[in-house]
């Protein structure tokens, strides 16, 4: 399959002089179509930083990064809000969801900036939102929200799914079933996903397994044997 | 595709119903007031500047001492104008409920010119019958049919009307105010003219310009020319005024338009008000939603999407609030308002007349600026990444860490000192809120009293209980035969027609009158008692001008000679060569002690220099003062010349000599007059501003208070009671309501000495801002309930939100 995300020598550091830390130093992977990626690391490693600057909220120092066919380090401020329009869904720890917002409203918020979104029914029961469409945020659990900012990520149909730390927030059992979710999500939609986490055993259903230590890649795993979600314990 | 926040904005109306509503009615209420003060304002100037065309006002008029020979005035005409009599007698009347010493100023019918223009009832055609001034019967509750007495003749009143070139009732082009209570015009009959006491009438006349479009420096080159042809023909002249000097004429039109900048200055302070609330409210807004927004512009939205969804409800709540403030003023507030000033003024009736340009300021104007001035603000908020949304960094909170405090502080006071430096934005917000809300407050609540303190402190001027200022100098201090010979003298002047009085009465007339003195001052032919003469004090009284400060006017002061070592200015030291400048001059023309000064004569042109050596009085003495030797040096008079007496008791003085008398009680005449024309602009301006002030609090209050509730909620979450969060929350921001309420004082004071100097440099006098005591207590106090009553409100709600509910919300 062809290679969908292309990261290369990716370098970033914050500050200036005495003050300056080196968080990536020089980073390469290739993603293909399709995969999902989880990307592991101790806190502080670095691991947002990289997330944020693939999804062009960033600017990298060095390097390069393709999606697709467009090279993002290259675009322009405008061009980039126009490849997270198109390519790009977004899931936070927190779920940042619109309060006076009903669940499918929040959805519709990006829905809207998509040419051909997903069809928000179909999407909504494979939410499993279904019977929680028309409550507000505040109505609905933790991990039901999540599943709503997970579906406001997707209904976009987007090539990336970009998740930093997607269940931080969240018991065993809820983050389990958000896990799931976006394992269904993946199979259903072809999307490529990045997960970041911190959380070693969520490596076990992931296609490739990314380390990051000190802004460097420490190891870059293909996961012979991927386990379903369900099938997760830690 | 419309945009799915769309969806958001009635149910954020509903959620915060409060911050809308109170930005719909700051607004709503600013527009309702300064638009319907200003039509009506401007509807009336309209109206008045129509008059001078449709009433022929006059374009001046002056006096002389006795009537003008006819060959006087057809030398006056000559130079291109016409002149019409227009004697007049101040003489005394009263009816039921009459203010003591009532007087009324009584014409002969008039015919075109300076035009009666009857409200009410019709012109008196018989010896009966009188009409009075509108404002002055509704001052005193005159209708038509009721009974008054002038000058001890019943007279029936028939008719209300306005003089053409009396709309404000001034007795004396001098006064600082007008007087409507106890001063009226009137009109009779000719013959009930001549019925009344002629031993005081006033030889008016009144000019009409051939061309009536002459400009002021050509008019003022004019009247000096018929001053002079006057003079030539031997007329004496006590008076000279011109149209736009003339009190009764411009003040109220003056007034209406120094109100209207008194109500521009305050539409000013509410648009400045406002922007800063609307920024600050759709800053709290973005700063609320903050992750909301980043996760957004993460998900590909624009920035411009963005700033049209936050726009969106101030521009519908501002425009809302524009509609409903001009229908409010014009059809709620622009009638009263112009009753404030029909209370006051004869103007012809009213009607209103559409204004664009108020339109344009009262509505155009602050609308687009709130509009840009929000927009502007969102878009610099704006400019944050969406990385900084995202962790909540858009206001300067970064540093959070950055200040130590010593170990040793007691934690809640760390904590506390904490909250505060944390939120210093907020507080920073509230003091400026604060410092905006209280000048509009106290420019509402000060400006009564000050009036009030201001004809006080002028009373505090009339150093005697009887000022006599006279025409010619009139001795009192006489033996019975100069009296005898004076009475004479005069008897024979006054008779017109001397074949009238019998042979030998005339004979011994002529011996008594031969005995008179040319050279000596004349006599008063009225007997006054040796302790009335041993108390009286001869002074020297004159009008000069000199330069404003502020603006290109200039100032009439008036001039003492006096007596060294006198008994009734006791607090002015002067000594020949030792001249004394009241304060208010001093400050309003910015005299300089020991530099010469010029002085001018308005009427003659002479100009006269004098140094000053010391300040007497308070602000509003508008004096100089000299020795009346001195004076007399000054003027190029006669060793024994005088213009006056002061005197605590009353003088029996010819009433041919006097020009006016003033008493203590005038000025308290002047202070209730002061009351009821300030006062009910000041009460309006009240109205406006008290709401407005709850409003802007409330709004504050509410604001800083929401963007607490989320640490709020965490240290509820942390096990603190809701008294230990009051404390360490609302303290602070209630010491920083307190504080501000009382450090943004001498600011505000400031500030409206600025508006007052600037306010009062069209017009004459010197008023100083004063503030009483009393209304800063009540400007602090109606500032700290508003504050309590709001914030007790808001805590309550915070509180009643169920905790789970409020954190959930928060992230
Ligand atoms: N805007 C920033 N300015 C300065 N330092 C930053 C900034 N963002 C992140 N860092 C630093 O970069 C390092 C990596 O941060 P991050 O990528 O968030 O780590 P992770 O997500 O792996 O926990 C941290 O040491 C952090 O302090
Ligand atoms: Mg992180």
């Amino acid at each position: 399959m062809a290679t969908y995300l292309e990261v290369r020598g990716l370098c970033k550091s914050y500050g200036e002089g005495e003050a300056r830390v080196q968080v990536l130093r020089g980073i390469d992977v290739s993603l293909k179509k399709g995969e999902v990626c989880v990307l592991l690391g101790p806190s502080g490693s670095g691991k947002s930083t990289f997330l944020n600057i693939v999804g062009g909220l960033e600017p990298a120092d060095e390097g390069s990064i393709r999606v697709g066919d467009a090279v993002i380090t290259d675009l322009s401020a405008n061009d980039l809000v126009e490849y997270r329009r198109a390519q790009l869904g977004f899931v936070f720890q927190f779920y940042n969801l619109v309060p006076d917002l009903t669940v499918t409203e929040n959805i519709e918020v990006c829905q809207c900036l998509s040419a051909n979104p997903l069809p928000m029914d179909d999407l909504l029961h494979s939410l499993g939102l279904w019977e929680h469409r028309r409550k507000f945020p505040h109505e609905i659990s933790g991990g039901q929200q999540q599943r709503c900012a997970i579906g406001r990520a997707l209904v976009k149909n987007p090539g990336l799914l970009l998740c930093d730390e997607p269940t931080g927030a969240l018991d065993y059992h809820t983050s389990k079933e958000i896990l799931e979710l976006m394992e269904q999500v993946n199979r259903e939609y072809g999307c490529t996903i990045v997960i970041v986490t911190h959380n070693d055993a969520i490596k076990g259903m992931a296609h490739r397994i990314l380390r990051l230590r000190d802004g460097q890649l420490v190891g870059d795993d293909v996961n012979p044997h991927v386990l379903p979600a369900r099938e997760l314990t830690w | 595709m419309a945009s799915p926040l769309r969806k958001r904005l009635p149910r954020e109306l509903r959620n915060n119903l409060g911050k809308y509503l109170g930005m719909f009615l700051l607004l709503a209420l600013a527009v309702a007031f300064t638009s319907g003060f200003l039509v009506a304002a401007s509807s009336i100037q309209l109206i008045g500047e129509g008059m001078r065309a449709d009433y022929n006002t006059e374009d001046g008029h002056f006096a002389t001492t006795f009537k003008a020979d006819d060959d006087s005035i057809e030398a006056v005409e000559a130079l291109g104008c016409t002149v019409v009599e227009q004697f007049y007698i101040d003489a005394p009347m009263t009816f039921d409920g009459a203010t003591d010493g009532t007087q009324a100023r009584v014409f002969p019918n008039r015919g075109e010119r300076n035009q009666a223009i009857y409200c009410n009832g019709r012109a008196p055609e018989s010896d009966g019958e009188i009409a009075l001034d509108r404002v002055f019967c509704q001052n005193n509750g005159l209708e038509i049919g009721d009974a008054v007495q002038l000058a001890g003749r019943e007279m029936r009143l028939v008719g209300i009307m306005t003089l053409a070139d009396y709309t404000c009732l001034f007795q004396n082009n001098s006064s600082f105010i007008f007087n409507s209570l106890s001063f009226t015009t009137a009109q009779v009959t000719q013959d009930a003219y001549d019925a009344v006491d002629q031993g005081s009438v006033i030889y008016s006349y009144a000019f009409f310009l051939n061309d009536r479009s002459m400009p002021l420096t050509e008019r003022t080159d004019f009247e000096e020319d018929m001053m002079e042809t006057l003079a030539d023909n031997g007329e004496v002249i006590t008076d000279l005024v011109d149209y736009e000097s003339n009190q009764a004429i411009t003040y109220a039109m003056d007034d209406t338009e120094g109100d209207q900048m008194m109500w521009q200055i305050l539409l000013a302070m509410l648009i400045v008000i406002m922007a800063f609330v609307f920024v600050v409210l759709t800053d709290a807004t973005i700063e609320a939603e903050s992750a909301v927004i980043g996760t957004l512009l993460a998900s590909g939205w624009r920035k411009r999407e963005l700033v049209t969804h936050y726009m969106t409800l101030p521009v519908l709540v501002g425009v809302s609030g524009a509609v409903a403030g001009n229908v409010i003023g014009y059809t709620l507030l622009v009638l009263p308002m112009q009753g404030l000033y029909y209370n006051s003024y004869g103007f012809p009736p009213y009607h209103t007349t559409f204004n664009l340009g108020v339109l344009v300021s009262t509505t155009i104007v602050p609308l687009v600026l709130l509009v840009a001035i929000t927009f502007i603000g969102l878009l610099r908020r704006m400019r944050a990444t969406p990385l900084q949304f995202l962790r909540r960094e858009i206001t300067h909170r970064s540093k959070r860490s950055g200040l130590q405090l010593p170990e040793r502080l007691r934690f809640t006071t760390r904590f506390r000192l904490r909250v505060f430096v944390r939120n210093l934005s907020h507080f920073a917000t509230l003091f400026f809120g604060i410092m905006f809300g209280s000048l509009l407050l106290l420019f509402g609540l000060a400006m009564m009293p000050l009036m009030t303190h201001f004809a006080e402190e002028s009373a505090k001027g009339v150093p005697a209980e009887h000022l006599y200022a006279l025409k010619a100098p009139v001795e009192i201090d006489v033996t019975e035969d100069e009296r005898a010979a004076y009475a004479a003298a005069e008897e024979l002047v006054l008779t017109e027609n001397l074949t009238d009085i019998d042979p030998s009465h005339l004979l011994s007339l002529y011996l008594q009158a031969s005995r008179v003195d040319e050279d000596e001052n004349a006599a008063n032919t009225l007997e006054n008692s040796p302790e009335a003469i041993a108390q009286a004090e001869k002074f020297g009284m004159a009008t000069l001008q000199t330069p404003r400060r502020f603006g290109d006017l200039s100032e009439e002061i008036t001039v003492y000679g006096i007596q060294p070592g006198s008994r009734y200015w006791t607090d002015v030291p002067v000594r020949d060569g030792h001249a004394c400048l009241g304060l208010g001059v001093q400050q309003k023309c910015a005299i300089v002690l020991g530099e010469p000064r010029e002085f001018a004569d308005k009427y003659t042109g002479d100009v006269y220099e004098i140094v000053f050596d010391e300040t007497v009085g308070n602000t509003t003495t508008m004096n100089i003062y000299l020795t009346l030797d001195d004076f007399n040096r000054l003027f190029g008079n006669d060793d024994d010349y005088f213009s006056g007496y002061a005197s605590d008791m009353p003088l029996a003085l010819n009433s041919r000599y006097v020009a006016t008398e003033i008493t203590p009680d005038q000025m308290l005449g002047v202070a209730a007059q002061l009351q009821d024309s300030m006062g009910t602009i000041a009460q309006s301006l009240l109205y406006a501003v008290v709401p407005l002030f709850l409003i802007l609090i409330y709004l504050l209050t509410k604001t800083v208070i929401d963007r607490s509730a989320r640490s709020i909620s965490y240290m509820k979450v942390f096990g603190y009671h809701d008294r230990e969060i009051s404390r360490l929350y609302i303290r602070s921001i209630t010491v920083t309501v307190l504080a501000s309420l009382v450090l943004c004082l001498p600011i505000i004071v400031g500030a409206l000495d600025l508006i007052v100097q600037v306010m009062m440099s069209k017009y004459a006098g010197n008023l100083e801002i004063w503030i009483a005591p009393q209304t800063y207590v009540i400007e602090v106090l109606v500032g700290a309930v508003t504050y309590a009553v709001v914030a007790a409100l808001h805590m309550r709600r915070i509180r009643s939100v169920p905790l789970a509910l409020a954190m959930k919300v928060q992230e």
